[in-house]
């Protein structure tokens, strides 16, 4: 790294070469006004806040923009530099609406904080008073035209960090807007709510729309925990006022992770459902009744001898691995049972047969490659597979790869539209027929000399050797020419990643997670010890659960009995429907939901916000998470309830 | 097409085209009768496209086709050409032999042309240009003065070949230059060529184009582009698509050589904006000529070089034309300028991230002449710093619109002038603006100012691309600048604070001050936040954006004052400062569309009424007034500005012929008593005014009569002695005293007498001596002078042959005089030409019929004598030079050209000046030539109690300047005497309500018809007489003549 030493405002400071003279600026401590800067943005000299004055420069320049070099002589606060500041700052107050006292942003505002610097008490231009719009036709962001001061930090944000390109300006000069698509309203556009441009925005223009009003950043606690929304284990910084949850930012916008999506930024913050507070049990009249953590294990204890053997235990996967490990811990020690799984777990069980089966292979789920490759990549292939909504993180960081590196995108999916803006090849092949593809694109690169030969164990050349092209078209209705293309493209790759997901492996078995690992592997897209393959994880700590041993699976398929440790995660469809099969359900859940509707005892248990440990991310990385609120009252952390009830059963657990 | 692969491929298709252009290059005009072949080049630029030039190619070749036209023509060829300039005079045909230019053709002239002109060797004179000074046609396309000085190099072609074919374009050397430089120059040698010849960015910023393209050469990147800039976008500017349409292949070639220069590039975009069809049509089918030809596309010429050309349309988005914007565009983005550094020439900042050179179509398009004919040829034109030649659109207020290519170098009064041919109509110039909307205004006194790059920066403009918008005197210069705010407001990409929100607030400031809402420090603030939307704007079209508004500023900040103190608009154009524009001109803010309307309706004494309650001197005003509302009259854009003057006259000619009286109410007497000294126009309606708000007026007059130069300068034949003692009559009887006789030495003694308050208005009755021997002689005077001795009817002997050497009104007066008193001969000799005499046109051709003779470009050196009296001139010739400050060229004396004319009476009417020796010294100051110093607004001189008006304070002016004077006196003395604060503002408030039509003209009314004119006597009767010339109306006549008025009065919104 070359250091270069510049002069602003007469005394010497370093900088790296590279740097903008803002940056050395800022790493010097020397402040210069911004608003359309933002850190992990690209800079863009709009606003001209930060201009400064160079020697030998006729005119002065934005700071943002200008590269730093040796020598250069800079000075950032002349009185000329200050009055054209207040200037633009005047023009930016009289020419859309901005009144503090109504917007939500007040204290908290980039504008209203330079208002304060520069004493704007009062502007020398006449007010234009545009009647601009207000677009709410969103669930969870507003856009206020008459707060916006267009510096386009939302666009870039929407561009460059969700890459969802949603953002942009409409209309020019004094007319420009920022609009939603072709002048959509955010609610109707492609907007995928991932809130990058709340936390963008320098006033009040973009706001989050559900946690209104709750506090401004200075009254609030800000605590780091992890994101519970699933496998990518995103960092939140999460806002707390009086107890209450008050806004989810992202840490920093330069991490991959750290960009957060509609779950981390707003799901989390909404608490429609009726939080349990006390032990519950089903009553006479088939209602649920308030009862003591006494009367409750009674009726626990009465359902364990009547089940006897038939009893088992589910854990949601976006529980802490300590609790899950207790769990595991209380369904064989204190239930007396091996029967134990996840809501996903069957994945699971697929996912490590198929790497089982891949030749040579010792290393388990580790095989898989970290999702930042995907920014790496120079071709995508995403396979029965919805990041969108599983892992909206992954999702985005395919959008950035195919929008800023130029990768190419294909995807396979028989049931789904998913990045339906974004692929150079979308094919879909029938249902089911998803591992007659994956063979079929095998066969055709190895036919085409487009594997690395060397890399092709004769072993998987012999279970090519019954694969027929023209078969593979016929069950997967995918043309010839479709399969010989997307061949080409994925092996002449040099950082190809293939995604796949839950899709996958309902609709085939392990054989297609083999295939894929031995694509990857013949056409050298890998990477260190690994392969660029990417198997996506819904829960926060699926990986963890899977790795401490619940998602050993469920025997009988259907229990009697089942203790069904959910906390504050949601069922699926087809989860409810395998539980309304069972005889004697225990729900430890967070809140009323259809599940605990069936239930016949319900127990309390914590939010994400209330609970702390480690999850086990997508990649393996393991994550401490913090509590940021105090439980509500009556309401024990899980482990502490379930050995609670161990000893009220009289089997007691003894944590190690 | 076969390609071509050598330089003997070249020369030999060269050869087989040029004998074509041997019928062009005929000029001999004779030889059309004996020619057997004829070509007829027909302008198919926009212009004359839209014009008619298409249909007029079609009667051409239709009426060529009928059989048996003539046996010895035997071919007509009609050829559609490039641009040839005169863009308001198309369609344009060339005729050849003879280089014979006809203007406005349409397809109906057709035959007429064939007929007489090709069969018949007779030229059709009425479809001739005719020069716009005198009026003359001119049959040749090279004696027409808007060719005459122009150096046409980047046009060399335009209108000489067709555009459509490459070989035409070869046969006059093009891609020739290309060969050279790809068989026998290294590229480091063609850069070294381009900058010896010191070629400058055509774009506006004039960047040497050779270090721009050295930039590109050194940066390290093995993929590079160029680019045309064609996003010709300034209002009025068409340079650009001029040569786009008429030589396109010079820009190909020029960007081929430029992109062999630079090195590492294959690829060129042509950025030209989409509504220019034609260009790009034109451009398009010219590449596809020259892939054909191999001179474009893979292996040129076999030489290894590749370059490849494409056009992107541009979407119509003036920024784009900014260099960054246009690469975001053509990568498909929206079209915003991005922030330099990095330089379109650096890694990182050209198109897609590559190093790229971008040019001006202007620019590329000389590259191919450069390099052919070397760097001196081109750099042998032009200044030091700004080489070569540059082409123009001339367009605005000037007789000769068009497209023109002139030195850098030439002055702005030449462009104006020599080539623009003047202003139309005889209104006067007021400035041009140049640069488009990010230019500045160049005005009168800058006529000197050589068009070149630091020249024009030096006065707030800028070069731009060559857009010159001339703008004469009914231009607002408050308006011009919000014109061009508007344009950039809208063109603004909205990227930037400052462009964005900076423009509109400055537009709404200007919006306040044509609203006459401002107050003087608004424009500190328009000022200041202009400066920082200069300074601080991210690209050009920002930084640009104020200049309109600096500039008119800086050069015209007193009618941004008169916008904002007096609201008053002087050139009439912001019609939320007035009801109407004649009536906003009217120094006296008289109320001319409700007399004309009066008139109209029959309602003559009450039409008299409403004029005399605000000008006490119609009869006057009615006769000799200079009607300033005239030239601001809306009908004058239909057909003739209404006789509003003559209307006048006609109502108080018939007031007082009816006998009718008009006596105004007087307020309430006051017990204060104000002198006034001078009873000329100003005095008498200061008088007037202070009467009516019950003030004791005595009106000191040194004079025996009354009426200070109305009654001792105006010949009685312009306006008879009892009409005016008529007038003053009136005053006198609303109870003014006037003291004739009666010289104030003393303005101290007036304040002693108990008077108290003083308005000086003595008027300038000193005339001023040319300085030349021999002015001493018996037989010379001064035309004030010799005026008054008539008028007072006073015995002068007027000689046989007279001179009267002066251009203004009282030098027409003195001859006309002179002629009534007997003299034989009567000449007029005037320094500078007939269109820069300042006397009334009307009196000039009214001295013309009655016989005098006139000698421009001539003035006296000597007054010849004998015996003390005069008896000869000696004059000198003159010739014109540069301009001066008043926008005339000064008249220099021709050394040797010197003659004498015998006569035996000179009179000098070379100006006249105020006598203030009566003021004493540093008690009320003076300034040059003796006028007094006042507030030009309050008129308030320096010792308190006293005002002074007239010409006394202005040196000569008009009647009704005076006038407006007077009464502006009459208010700050009223103001004064109350102990109020003196405003600028003139109060014209407590008239008697006269009611009159808001009838607007029937459509029958507005249909072109001229004015009424009103009847003369007979010219037998002129010269032997000081009967008045000019009759009133009739009745008819006046409610005909009233008919034509548009009412714009009406047209004011609320």
């Amino acid at each position: 790294m070359n250091e270069i030493t510049l002069t602003i405002n007469g005394k010497q400071v370093k900088g790296k070469a590279g740097n903008t003279v803002l940056e050395v600026c800022q790493a010097n401590g020397i402040d210069v006004p911004t608003l359309c800067h933002l850190d992990g943005l690209s800079d863009i000299g709009a606003c001209r806040m930060c201009v400064v004055e160079i020697e030998k420069e006729r005119r002065p320049v934005p700071s943002c923009t200008y590269p730093a070099r040796d020598g250069l002589v800079v000075q950032t606060n002349t009185e000329k530099l200050e009055k054209y500041r207040r200037q633009i700052l005047e023009l930016i107050f009289t020419e859309h609406n901005h009144f503090c006292m109504f917007c939500e942003k007040s204290g908290d505002c980039e504008l209203q904080q330079l208002g304060y610097r520069y004493q704007m008490d009062h502007v020398r231009y006449p007010y234009t008073f545009p009647s601009l719009s207000v677009d709410s036709l969103n669930k969870y962001i507003a856009i206020d035209h008459n707060r916006c001061i267009l510096c386009g930090r939302c666009i870039r944000a929407c561009s460059e960090i969700a890459a969802a390109h949603t953002l942009d300006f409409s209309q020019r000069g004094w007319k420009t807007e920022v609009s939603a698509d072709l002048n959509q309203s955010l609610g109707e556009s492609s907007c995928l709510n991932c809130g990058i441009c709340v936390q963008a925005c320098p006033t009040g223009a973009i706001f989050n729309k559900i946690n209104l009003y709750k506090g401004i950043t200075d009254d609030c606690e800000q605590l780091k925990t992890i994101c519970p929304g699933c496998g990518v284990g995103c960092e939140l910084n999460v806002l707390i006022r009086d107890n209450n949850l008050v806004r989810i930012d992202a840490p920093s916008l330069t991490g991959s992770r750290s960009t957060l999506c509609r779950i981390g930024r707003f799901e989390l913050l909404e608490q429609t459902l009726p939080r349990i507070t006390s032990p519950l049990v089903r009553g006479k009249k088939c209602e649920l009744e308030e009862c003591s953590l006494d009367s409750a294990t009674q009726r626990i204890s009465r359902g364990l001898n009547e089940a006897k053997d038939s009893f088992s235990g589910m854990a949601s996967s976006r529980l802490p691995s300590e609790t899950l490990s207790l769990f595991n811990r209380f369904v064989s020690e204190v239930i007396g049972s091996d029967s134990i799984d996840t809501p996903d777990g069957a994945s699971y069980r697929i996912i490590s047969e198929g790497i089982s089966k891949f030749a040579g292979n010792g290393k388990g789920l580790d095989i898989e490659c970290p999702i930042e490759e995907i920014l790496e990549a120079d071709c995508i292939l995403v396979i029965g597979a919805d990041p969108e909504t599983t892992n909206p993180v992954v999702s985005t960081l395919t959008r950035r790869a195919v929008s800023q590196s130029k990768a190419k995108l294909i995807v396979v999916n028989s049931a789904k539209d998913v990045f339906p803006l974004w692929t150079d090849l979308w094919l879909r092949p029938r249902v089911g027929s998803e591992s007659a593809l994956l063979t079929g694109l095998a066969k055709i690169i190895v036919d085409k000399g487009l594997a690395e030969s060397e890399k092709v164990s004769t072993e998987f050349k012999e279970s090519l050797s019954q694969c027929e092209i023209g078969e593979v078209t016929r069950t997967t209705g995918i043309e010839k020419e479709n399969l010989e293309q997307m061949a080409e493209m994925y092996a002449q790759a040099k950082r190809g990643v293939i995604i796949y997901g839950d899709d996958l492996l309902q609709n085939s078995g392990s054989g297609s997670v083999t295939t894929i690992l031995n694509l990857a592997s013949i056409t050298a897209n890998q990477v260190g010890n690994g392969l660029r393959v990417i198997s996506l994880k819904p829960g926060a700590n699926s990986r963890g659960a899977w790795e401490l041993g619940l998602a050993k699976g469920i025997k009988p398929d259907r229990p009697k009995g089942l203790y069904l440790l959910l906390s504050d995660d949601t069922a699926g469809e087809r989860l409810l429907n395998w539980l309304r099969g069972i005889d004697f359900l225990v729900v430890q859940a967070s809140y009323h939901s259809p599940v605990t509707a069936m239930a016949d005892v319900v127990l309390p248990s914590p939010i994400w916000a209330e609970r702390e440990g480690e999850y086990v991310d997508i990649d393996g990385r393991v994550l401490e998470i913090k509590q940021v609120l105090k439980p509500s009252d009556g309401v024990l952390q899980d482990k502490e309830l379930l050995m609670g009830i161990s000893q009220k059963l009289g089997r007691e657990l003894v944590l190690s | 097409m076969e390609r071509i692969s050598s330089i003997e491929d070249l020369r030999k298709l060269k050869a087989s085209v040029e004998p074509r252009f041997s019928v062009r290059e005929d000029k001999d005009p004779t030889r059309i009768k004996t020619a057997p072949e004829i070509c007829v080049r027909i302008c198919h630029g926009s212009g004359c496209i839209a014009s008619g030039s298409e249909e007029v190619t079609k009667a051409f070749e239709d009426i060529t086709t009928e059989k048996g036209l003539d046996a010895r023509v035997k071919v007509i060829k009609t050829l559609g050409t490039g641009c040839h300039g005169l863009c308001e005079m198309g369609p344009i045909v060339l005729v050849n032999p003879g280089d014979t230019l006809y203007t406005r053709v349409q397809a109906e002239d057709v035959r007429e042309i064939v007929e007489k002109h090709i069969l018949n060797g007779e030229i059709v004179e009425r479809l001739l240009y005719h020069d716009p000074l005198n009026g003359k046609p001119i049959p040749t396309y090279g004696d027409i003065t808007f060719y005459l000085h122009q150096e046409r190099r980047v046009l060399h072609n335009n209108g000489f070949i067709d555009p459509w074919s490459i070989d035409e374009y070869i046969a006059r050397d093009g891609y020739q230059a290309l060969l050279k430089v790809l068989t026998q120059m290294k590229p480091d040698d063609v850069i070294e060529e381009v900058k010896r010849a010191g070629l400058r960015g055509r774009g506006g910023a004039g960047f040497p184009t050779a270090t721009k393209w050295g930039f590109v050469r050194s940066a390290q990147s093995d993929e590079k582009f160029v680019v045309c800039n064609g996003d010709e976008g300034d209002p009025g500017a068409y340079m650009n698509r001029s040569v786009l349409e008429g030589n396109p292949h010079s820009i190909i070639e020029g960007m081929a050589i430029g992109s062999y220069a630079i090195g590492n590039v294959h690829q060129g975009y042509a950025y030209v904006r989409a509504e220019y069809p034609l260009a790009i049509k034109t451009l398009k089918y010219a590449i596809a000529q020259a892939e054909g030809y191999g001179l474009l596309g893979e292996n040129i010429l076999g030489s290894g070089f590749s370059f490849f050309l494409d056009i992107f349309p541009g979407a119509g988005a003036f920024v784009c034309g900014e260099e960054t914007a246009l690469l975001s565009s053509i990568e498909g983005k929206r079209g915003n300028p991005r922030q330099r550094p990095p330089f379109p020439a650096n890694v990182g900042g050209g198109l897609f991230g590559k190093p790229t050179t971008i040019n001006n179509v202007e620019t590329w398009s000389i590259v191919p002449q450069i390099l052919s004919k070397g760097a001196d040829w081109f750099a042998n034109v032009g200044t030091e710093k700004s080489k070569g030649t540059k082409t123009f659109s001339l367009v605005g207020k000037i007789n000769n619109t068009g497209l023109v290519e002139v030195p850098l170098g030439t002055s702005v009064g030449e462009m104006v002038f020599d080539i623009g041919g003047g202003i139309p109509d005889g209104k006067k110039f007021k400035a041009v603006q140049l640069g488009g909307p990010s230019g500045g205004v160049i005005p009168i006194g800058h006529l000197n100012t050589p068009i070149d790059y630091e020249s024009v920066a030096a006065l707030g403009a800028i070069m731009g691309s060559g857009g010159v918008v001339v703008m004469d005197e009914d231009s607002c210069m408050v308006d011009v600048a919000k014109f061009f705010l508007e344009f950039t407001r809208d063109e603004s990409c909205g990227k930037c604070t400052p462009c964005r929100a900076g423009i509109p607030e400055m537009l709404g400031i200007l919006d306040k001050i044509s609203r006459g809402k401002a107050k003087l420090e608004d424009l500190d603030i328009l000022e200041e936040l202009a400066e920082m939307v200069s300074s601080t704007s991210l690209c050009g079209l920002g930084q640009t954006s104020p200049n309109p508004v600096l500039s008119t500023i800086r050069h015209f900040r007193e009618e941004y004052e008169a916008h904002i103190i007096d609201k008053k608009c002087p050139a009439s154009v912001c019609s939320g400062l007035f009801r109407s524009p004649c009536q906003h001109t009217c120094p006296v803010e008289l109320d001319i569309p409700g007399y004309v309307s009066l008139i109209k309706e029959g309602k003559f004494i009450d039409s008299y009424r409403l004029i005399k309650q605000r000008n006490p001197l119609p009869v006057v005003c009615g006769r000799v007034c200079n009607h300033p509302c005239e030239f601001k009259c809306n009908r004058g854009q239909i057909d003739e500005p209404i006789a509003i003057r003559d209307l006048k006259r006609f109502a108080a000619d018939y007031a007082y012929n009816q006998g009718f009286k008009y006596t105004p109410k007087i307020k309430e007497k006051k017990t204060e008593r104000v002198a006034i000294i001078g009873a000329g126009p100003a005095g008498l309606s200061a008088a007037w005014d202070l009467t009516l708000e019950g003030y004791h007026v005595t009106v000191f007059e040194a004079l025996p009569v009354a009426g200070g130069m109305l009654a001792v300068a105006i010949p009685e034949y312009r306006l008879p002695n009892d009409m005016l003692r008529k007038e003053i009559q009136d005053i006198e009887d609303l109870g003014v005293d006037i003291r004739l006789n009666t010289t104030v030495n003393d303005i101290d003694a007036l304040f002693a007498d108990g008077y108290k308050a003083v308005f000086i208005a003595t008027g300038a009755h000193q005339g001023t001596k040319a300085g030349v021997p021999g002015e001493d002689l018996s037989g010379v005077y001064d035309a004030i002078e010799f005026l008054r001795e008539i008028n007072l009817g006073r015995p002068i002997e007027v000689g046989k042959t007279v001179a009267v050497i002066g251009g203004g009104n009282s030098a027409i007066d003195s001859a006309r005089v002179s002629l009534r008193k007997g003299a034989g001969e009567v000449h007029i000799f005037y320094r500078r030409e007939e269109k820069d005499m300042p006397a009334v046109g009307e009196e000039i051709e009214a001295a013309k019929e009655e016989g005098v003779q006139f000698h421009f470009l001539t003035a006296p050196t000597k007054v010849l004598g004998e015996d003390g009296r005069v008896v000869g001139l000696e004059c000198i010739h003159m010739e014109l030079g540069e301009f001066d400050r008043s926008g005339r060229k000064t008249p220099n004396p021709i050394g040797g050209s010197e003659y004498s004319v015998d006569l035996d009476m000179v009179i000098e009417a070379i100006g006249q000046r105020p006598d203030t020796s009566f003021v004493k010294d540093g008690e009320i100051k003076t300034g040059r030539g003796g006028i007094v110093t006042t507030d030009k607004r309050t008129l308030a001189t320096s010792k308190e109690g006293v005002f002074a008006g007239g010409d006394v304070a202005t040196g000569p002016q008009t009647v009704i300047e005076a006038i407006s004077a007077g009464q502006r006196a009459a208010c700050s003395i009223r103001r004064y005497l109350k102990g109020e604060k003196l405003t600028p503002l003139v109060e014209r408030n407590g008239y008697e309500p006269i009611a009159y039509s808001s009838e607007p003209p029937s459509e029958e009314e507005t249909k072109e018809k001229a004015r009424i004119k009103a009847s003369e006597i007979a010219m037998s009767k002129r010269t032997s007489s000081f009967k008045e010339v000019t009759l009133t109306y009739s009745p008819e006549e006046a409610i005909e003549e009233a008919s034509r008025c548009l009412r714009c009065d009406l047209e004011v919104e609320g």
